[in-house]
């Protein structure tokens, strides 16, 4: 499990390099993504577009890194096919702004 | 649901590990569309999602197993949909049956919101037909899919957004 970020002006871009958010990995991807809201800027844009797959664990994994950034907002981009069905089916997808590409988050105002 | 003698388009093992929850999802996957010809992405994807939850259930709470065939995936093609087949050597359910399948509430403060409980939700929204029993020692979920699998020339179902 890699994430790698940068920051663009008030946003930093947290980029999962791992093709499933699974059972697997949803703990240490829940404890980098602690690490990498320590320090960020006031709105956090994860970009899922290498993610391919997740399981109820991953979406348990990204729900708690929302509730760890404190005063911080998390947004999600780049989202792939059967994770957006499992977003939808769940409705996680009303709880989160939900951008079709980070160019496209990084255009909108923060939300 | 409908019992077929015919064999199985796949069928695998793994025993009760988590880390043989991946490659097994990874052979499931890779044989189910070598029998679709790569058609219907979509279905694969309902079949993996609800396979997945399925045997993280089974790691996590029939217990680990470490014998080979301690669970079992058969996945065969019905007249109305794709039939998979999973049955694991751990304890039984409790109380017979699965557990409640209803998604947790998400109106509610953000310091609230779920981090579980989304498993079985997700494989009742994905399947057409959930069947639980015990038999022989061994735990057996059957589940239908109502998207296409071997060759059964069905749209796949595009009615599920919730709005």
């Amino acid at each position: 499990m890699q994430l790698d970020s940068r920051d663009d002006g008030a946003t930093r871009i947290v980029a999962v390099r791992e093709p499933r958010i699974d059972a697997a990995v949803a703990i240490r991807f829940k404890d980098l993504m602690r690490a990498e809201s320590g320090d960020a800027p006031p709105r956090v844009v994860l970009d899922l577009g290498a993610v391919e797959f997740i399981d109820s664990s991953g979406l348990g994994a990204i729900v708690a890194a929302m509730k760890q950034m404190e005063d911080r907002t998390l947004e999600l981009a780049a989202v792939t096919p059967a994770v957006d069905k499992v977003f939808r089916l769940t409705r996680i997808d009303r709880i989160f702004t939900i951008h079709p590409s980070v160019e496209a988050a990084l255009a909108a105002p923060a939300g | 649901m409908p019992r077929t003698k015919a064999e199985p388009l796949v069928a695998l093992s793994c025993r009760g590990r988590l880390s043989e929850v991946r490659p097994a999802l990874a052979d499931l996957r890779a044989a189910l569309a070598a029998q679709t010809g790569g058609a219907c992405a979509e279905g694969l994807d309902s079949v993996e999602i609800a396979v997945a939850e399925v045997l993280n259930n089974i790691v996590e709470h029939a217990g680990p197993s470490d014998r080979r065939g301690a669970i079992r995936i058969e996945v065969r093609a019905g007249a109305c949909g794709l039939l998979v087949r999973v049955s694991d050597d751990g304890r039984p359910m409790p109380n017979g049956a699965p557990p409640c399948a209803a998604l947790p509430a998400l109106d509610v403060p953000c310091v609230d919101l779920p981090e579980g409980g989304f498993g079985w939700g997700l494989v009742q929204a994905l399947t057409a037909e959930l069947h639980y029993r015990r038999a022989a020692g061994r735990n057996e979920l059957a589940l239908r899919f109502a998207c296409p699998g071997g060759g059964v020339a069905e749209p796949p179902d595009a009615a599920k957004t919730p709005d």
